[in-house]
């Protein structure tokens, strides 16, 4: 049987899903064995831009050529993963896609760099989106960074043709299992665990710090009731909105007030 | 024969970008189009302390630079003291970071260049001994990290204003002292290979730029910022370097925005310079003790900034020796969790520059009264470097223009040259 030939991709991001696969060091030399490692451009030369079986694609959508580099890719894959909650949610650098383009490009290069971007024929630079938005993604790993421990469990899966098994539960059910004290309802913290997707096994809470929702949000989360519990621990609807945002987390606050 | 060169991405390096050269009408530009994430406009209207996390996300490799520098500049703002334990685990997580992000750069990124290979699969190939080496240290430098920063390398989450959310457990830095010995012999075995590997001559940066080290050590925290300017002299001259205050650091890096570069260049008086461990190891090198000592006496360092790999290299083995240093003292003071300092928010401003990986880091922030960000300015080293890295690829292009190879030359030299510049892309535009 030949090998499955892959792909690892990154568009606009901080490549840390990219960085995660190569932080491997114990299992790299054996994921490379196993696969054809088609192209990686972050780790290696001599890339082939060519038909494969698995894309892995990190970061969001940020430019007009990340638009095009993300299509060309869905185009000769079979498969494609979203790596990271960047590339499944849009993650922190979408949490500003209120504002126009150009006030910003004016606020980081001042007038010059507008009229530089402005050079382009077309609009280079795009609002921050997830890659679900353009393209057809078969599988989304969240996780700010993706965590080792599933990229390796479902790298594995592929490999063997096993089901793909995620968490699809609430963070809150990870923290109770290790036991933690709940910082949301006994310490009146600003915790986003109740509506974040679990799969890191409660870090921050572990650590005396509240969730701020990397992961991005579970399925059919109860916006209204974490609302409703944190405006009754004494915070501001625009805090709430604020920390919500920032990975965001986009319920319609308005039924909740 | 064509007279266009175009490298349309530049392969192991993080993040993209690529080089587009016309020999006939002398154009040479050093492309970035990884997208702008608007870093400094996404805290604006943050309170103090959401910038940190935020900010720790402009680069994964760069994670633990961002948060230590963030968490200094919000405590310069406004005035807060740390103790010397959250001093000592916040150095030591910086040295995992260092360890991690000089390991994946030397092994992974760099040494495929020297030994004719695509990847770490190939160095593992050709060389298993030195594959082993560089991810044994790459492994030792993310379970540092994982240690202190609460339990991943990357986007650390246990660093907090004036402390740590957990202090680590005795034993787990116990733990790490066997591997940090035999990380220091790796190191000078890295270093013995950079040492001998092939240079070919390029232009080198006129001024080199670091933070002088706050004593008589060396270190990767300083006070002021040194611009050095070329001399013969090999390390550090006192009657030819410049300093400034980290406030002022403004007037080391002028920045200036270009047409085809999303990431601003960086000047000094008008001319491109060179942050680095280069520039740390050329310019403060004399003040390395030890190990690491031993290491630098044993090689032959020039500024070509090939050289690079090999003062990164040198800086392998400063990291595992200063690591050792820090587990003792904290060892030593016995640690316990302390309580977050308590301050008064008010109007101020904060400054705050770091030795990272790849050079000086700087961040910059301004607060309103409630403690509301309303102005951010952020300069990291590799925009630093890309002046000085597109002067050294016209010089290899005026080197070999006429040669009858020139443009497999050019194209392999460009490639190992941007790469021992080790750039970060993403940091860069940011």
């Amino acid at each position: 049987m030949s090998k499955p030939r892959i792909g690892i991709y990154g568009l606009s991001s901080c490549a840390g899903d990219q960085l995660t696969i190569l932080n491997c060091e114990d299992e790299l030399l054996e994921i490379a064995s196993q696969v054809e490692i088609k192209s990686f451009i972050m780790a290696q030369t001599g890339n082939e831009e060519t038909s494969i079986d698995i894309a892995l694609v990190e970061g969001t959508v940020s430019t007009k050529r990340d638009l095009e580099r993300l299509k060309e890719i869905r185009s000769r894959t079979n498969i494609l993963v979203a790596i990271g909650t960047c590339a499944v949610w849009g993650g922190m650098y979408a949490m500003r896609n209120d504002i126009p383009r150009a006030e910003m490009i004016r606020c980081v290069y001042g007038e010059k760099g507008l009229k530089y971007f402005d050079a382009a024929s077309e609009p280079e630079v795009l609002p921050a989106e997830p890659l679900k938005n353009f393209v057809k993604v078969d599988l989304s790993i969240p996780g700010c960074p993706m965590e080792k421990k599933w990229f390796l469990r479902i790298f594995k899966s592929f490999l063997h043709g096993d089901v793909i098994d995620l968490p699809n539960f609430s963070l809150c059910s990870e923290c109770k299992m290790v036991e933690n004290e709940c910082l949301l309802v006994n310490r009146g913290l600003l915790c986003l665990g109740p509506i974040t997707i679990a799969g890191c096994k409660a870090r921050c809470p572990s650590h005396n710090i509240p969730c701020i929702g990397c992961y991005g949000p579970v399925d059919e989360a109860n916006y209204a009731a974490e609302v409703n519990i944190l405006l009754s621990s004494g915070y501001a609807i625009e805090e709430i909105k604020r920390k919500m945002g920032f990975f965001v987390f986009n319920p319609d606050l308005k039924q909740s007030q | 024969m064509s007279r266009e060169i175009k490298i349309e991405h530049i392969c192991r390096v993080e993040g993209h970008g690529g080089v587009t050269i016309d020999l006939e009408k002398d154009i040479v530009k050093l492309e970035i189009f990884e997208g702008s994430r608007f870093f400094e406009f996404l805290v604006a209207g943050k309170s103090y302390d959401e910038i940190p996390v935020i900010v720790c996300r402009i680069c994964a490799i760069c994670s633990i630079s961002h948060m230590i520098t963030s968490l200094m500049t919000i405590e310069n703002a406004f005035g807060i003291q740390i103790s010397k334990q959250t001093m000592l685990l916040r150095e030591l997580i910086h040295c995992g970071g260092m360890l991690e992000s000089h390991g994946l750069h030397l092994f992974c990124l760099a040494a495929p260049d020297y030994l004719g290979c695509n990847s770490i699969v190939g160095v593992a190939d050709k060389k298993p001994e030195l594959a082993n080496i560089g991810l044994k240290l790459k492994k030792l430098g993310n379970r540092i990290q994982e240690i202190i920063g609460g339990g991943r390398p990357i986007h650390p989450i246990n660093l907090r204003i004036g402390g740590f959310g957990k202090i680590p457990e005795k034993h787990e830095l116990l733990a790490l002292k066997n591997e940090l010995e035999m990380a220091v012999n790796d190191g000078i075995k890295a270093a013995a290979f950079f040492s001998k590997i092939d240079t070919f001559p390029v232009d080198e940066p006129q001024y080199f730029s670091a933070l002088k080290p706050v004593g008589n050590r060396f270190s990767f925290y300083g006070k002021n910022i040194c611009v050095s300017e070329n001399s013969n002299s090999g390390f550090f001259n006192e009657n030819k370097v410049e300093e400034f205050e980290i406030r002022d650091y403004r007037k080391v890096c002028q920045e200036v925005v270009i047409q085809h570069s999303n990431a601003k260049h960086s000047l000094y008086n008008g001319k491109p310079f060179m942050t680095g461990a280069l520039a740390r190891v050329m310019m403060f090198g004399n003040m390395l003790y030890g190990r690491s000592k031993e290491a630098l006496d044993m090689v032959r360092i020039t500024r070509n900034p090939l050289c690079n790999n090999l003062a990164q290299a040198i800086e392998l083995v400063y990291a595992s020796q200063r690591c050792l240093e820090i587990i003792d003292e904290l060892l030593d003071i016995r640690m316990e969790n302390e309580t977050l300092p308590v301050f008064q928010l008010g109007k101020c401003t904060g400054t705050a520059a770091l030795e990272v990986p790849r050079g000086t880091l700087y961040h910059h922030y301004e607060f309103d009264e409630s403690g509301k960000n309303i102005k951010t300015d952020i300069i990291t080293p590799t925009a630093i470097n890309l002046a000085s890295m597109e002067q050294g690829v016209r010089g290899i292009v005026e080197l070999h223009r006429q040669d009858a190879t020139s443009v497999e030359v050019i194209t392999s030299k460009t490639g190992m040259l941007l790469r021992a510049y080790d750039p970060c892309i993403s940091c860069s535009v940011h």
